[in-house]
């Protein structure tokens, strides 16, 4: 519950700042607020909201940039995870007068 | 502390099948057709484990976690809190990437030690035999379970055979079950026109196991094993036949009823 009310928040930063990539972010980003244990390969996250790995490439650089998700290579593939301590810290960024912005 | 030699399931009937349960570090298959109560029984192995101070891994290829949290949640079981309490981690990637140099580790490693893992349910062999060259899965699954044992993880390998009716021993096409260190088997059989669940020990190296088919029910607390089929014989086909014994009293029952 406390990471879905960071993430909430996190977004709603994102919106407030208007960014472009909101709407496609939010889809990748509720996939890892449900699935909090879910660790994969672009392809694989694709796999599982029903699009491409191109579909969805730039959405997961802008959240890998947002600090939400974490990047770890394993042989040919690059695995993309949630990291619950950066989503923890932006949010503390967003509560902040300052916030994101 | 050293830990007890066998791996309980905490399913009472089931544990007396195995000889008070699974060897220590062993790699089981758990085979089953779509149904059959694949992750059902896992699950429980991992719940149960927890309760005696085993922490788990789920380790999820198809189903994503959200949908097993769901699921449990149906049995009674609460994977978040279990989660939360470091007992239990459910990690959901992709197949490939567990036999990728470096992958098994690399998922892997960080929940095994952050929750002083001892137990880890793999789901399924089958979605990873879909990912691997077949000339490789042998290869691929021996390294895995390899490192499994290295660990000091006593694994569950789900394994979902094709058909729903009928013969279902068909294992695996690869070689994996000589990988393995014991076999349990799920499957349905059809009595009196019903479907009815029924278990057994197939294989379990090193150790005494019950080799009965015994009939098992799924219900609000999980799995439940219950007693043998004695009355029957051709399970295994899926089309099971009274015991002549049986026929005859039941011919006597009715004709003394007349």
């Amino acid at each position: 519950v406390i990471l879905a009310v960071q993430l909430r928040n996190l977004l709603a930063d994102l919106d407030r700042a208007g960014s472009s990539r909101f709407e496609l972010g939010e889809e990748v980003l509720a996939l890892f607020q449900k699935n909090p244990g879910l660790i994969d390969c672009p392809e694989g996250l694709a796999r599982r909201i029903g699009r491409t790995a191109h579909e969805i490439e730039a959405d997961l650089e802008y959240l890998l940039t947002a600090g939400v998700l974490s990047a770890r290579s394993v042989g040919r593939y690059r695995l993309m995870f949630l990291d619950r301590t950066k989503v923890a810290d932006a949010q503390d960024r967003s509560e902040s007068p300052k916030g994101l912005k | 502390l050293a830990l007890p030699p066998r791996v309980r399931t905490g399913i009472d009937e089931f544990d007396k099948m195995l000889d008070g349960g699974f060897m220590r570090g062993d790699a089981v298959m758990l085979a089953g057709s779509a149904g059959s109560g694949k992750t059902t029984l896992a699950l429980q192995y991992l719940v149960n484990g927890a309760a005696y101070g085993e922490h788990g891994i789920y380790l999820s290829f198809e189903q994503l976690p959200d949908q097993l949290y769901r699921d449990a949640k149906n049995f009674g079981w609460d994977l978040p809190k279990l989660e939360q309490e470091n007992k239990l981690k459910v990690i959901c990637t992709s197949p490939n990437l567990l036999v990728e140099e470096g992958g098994a580790e690399a998922l892997l490693e960080e929940p095994r030690k952050e929750i002083n893992a001892r137990r880890i349910v793999v789901d399924s062999l089958s979605h990873l035999s879909m990912f691997v060259k077949e000339e490789d899965m042998r290869l691929q699954l021996y390294r895995t379970l390899m490192l499994f044992k290295a660990k000091e993880l006593s694994s569950l390998l789900l394994w979902e055979t094709p058909q729903i009716a009928g013969q279902t021993f068909a294992i695996s096409d690869t070689g994996t079950s000589f990988l393995v260190d014991a076999i349990v088997m799920l499957k349905f059989v059809e009595i009196n026109s019903t479907i009815r669940n029924a278990m057994v020990v197939m294989k379990m190296r090193g150790s005494r196991h019950d080799k009965h088919l015994r009939e098992y029910q799924i219900g609000s607390n999980g799995i439940k094993v219950e007693a043998a089929f004695t009355d029957y014989s051709g399970l295994m086909s899926g089309s099971p036949t009274k015991n002549a014994s049986e026929k005859f009293v039941e011919m006597f029952k009715s004709a003394t009823k007349k």
